[in-house]
């Protein structure tokens, strides 16, 4: 009975990147790929995965070696497709279809990602910063504020996602416009404390999820991953900082 | 201030964790009445920090708490909507996240306030550890419970379908 290999190994890493993509744990997109390979038959799989890269390597059961790196772009949270690709890989493993129908379940999935339209996002970002504005000790005006320094924020994340920005210098943006915003708002007499204004729009840029995850990773021992993502996040902390400091001190040259 | 504000403003709290929950689950594109478990999630966690306030001394003994609440909250209610529990754990964690914490620290470590850079950078880590390690005991403990199954070879009998 003959199998057409690589395509099974280009099928299980295709399905580990679209979940790494959507901000799968490092463990989960090991496990999933193994699993896989060991529904279709193969019993000897070594797979690493990394924030950015995944190697899977398989022996066929002829003997023969086969191996696939795939570099990782830098990557998000997608809650919606993680769910979908979770989902087809348990699928896939209960139910072994055959490889071309497998591929053409996985290709359906990555071709239709299901999006909130920016109105609802620019709503959710509004309502978010508001929340935490109120959250960590803001009043109802400072929330008011804060919801249109979170509209800043997502706006910003938008036209730079059109662009070959890095994440680091996105997150700078977003922050000075959004602290200059505030400063803003503040000195027009709208909001009463700048760093509520400041901290409830900054729960969509500050790197919690992000550091949280990586101490998990630490503690699971994927070294390697956990100590990549404190960095990231570190980094993101630091530009989150300096781009608040950059727009306070701005607002302050300018006398708002 | 009177023990009648202090509930209000606690109740205040929870409900808008649950609201900011609801909110940063949408950002991340979850999708239909996930919404409402995860922002739930987020609001058990808030509550149980604020519950263990009077037992527990200290913030990141009461994130430790609060974690394992809405661990347990999440894992369960993944398996009723058989979704990844990451999905509900990312959003519910919201409120417990040390957010402010960085951005204070990083605003002192610019500001050149040494003693206090250190001091909240410590604190952050304490939060942050609270939460890794919380959110990682509930997982271990469902790992050793028969509903999970490590991947395991399968040896592939004959005439099988592929």
């Amino acid at each position: 009975m003959d199998m057409d290999y690589d395509g099974l190994l280009t099928l299980a890493t295709d399905l580990g990147y679209g979940l790494l993509v959507s901000g799968a744990e490092i463990y989960r997109v090991e496990d999933s790929m193994k699993r896989l390979m060991f529904a279709y038959g193969i019993d000897r799989v070594e797979s690493f995965v990394i924030p950015n890269c995944i190697n899977i390597s398989i022996l066929t059961p002829q003997g023969k070696t086969l191996t696939q790196i795939r570099r990782m772009p830098s990557h998000g949270n997608d809650v919606d497709m993680l769910a979908r690709y979770n989902d087809l890989c348990r699928r896939l493993c209960r139910e072994v279809p055959p490889l071309a129908e497998a591929r053409e379940r996985l290709d359906h999935i990555t071709a239709t990602p299901r999006r909130y339209s920016l109105p609802v996002m620019l709503l959710a970002h509004y309502v978010a910063s508001a929340a935490f504005a109120v959250f960590f000790g803001g009043d109802l005006w400072d929330a008011f504020c804060s919801g249109w320094c979170g509209i800043a924020i997502c706006l910003s994340n938008e036209v730079l996602s059109h662009t070959e920005t890095n994440p680091y210098f996105d997150t700078m943006i977003g922050a000075i416009v959004s602290a200059f915003l505030a400063q803003i708002l503040v000195h027009v007499g709208l909001g009463h404390q700048s760093q509520y204004i400041i901290i409830g729009a900054f729960m969509a840029l500050v790197p919690g999820i992000l550091f949280t995850n990586a101490l998990r990773d630490v503690m699971v021992r994927d070294m390697v991953s956990g100590i990549t993502k404190v960095g990231d996040a570190l980094f993101i902390g630091v530009m989150a900082a300096l781009g608040t400091a950059l727009a306070l001190g701005l607002a302050g040259l300018l006398g708002v | 201030m009177s023990m009648t504000n202090v509930f209000w403003e606690n109740a205040i709290s929870v409900l808008v964790a649950f609201i900011g929950s609801a909110c940063f689950a949408v950002i991340y594109n979850t999708r239909g009445g996930n919404i409402l478990c995860s922002a739930l999630g987020g609001a058990i966690g808030w509550l149980v920090y604020l519950l263990t306030g009077p037992i527990l001394n200290g913030d990141i003994a009461q994130t430790f708490a609060g974690t394992i609440a809405l661990a347990v909250f999440c894992e369960v209610i993944a398996r009723v909507r058989k979704a990844p529990v990451t999905g509900f754990l990312i959003v519910s964690i919201f409120p417990l996240v040390p957010g402010a914490s960085i951005y204070y620290t990083m605003l002192h470590a610019i500001n050149g306030e040494n003693d206090l850079f250190l001091t909240s950078f410590i604190h952050t880590i304490g939060i942050a550890g609270a939460i890794a390690v919380g959110s990682l005991l509930v997982a271990s403990i469902v790992r050793m419970t028969p509903w999970y199954h490590a991947p395991q070879p399968r040896h592939q009998e004959e005439g099988s379908k592929v």
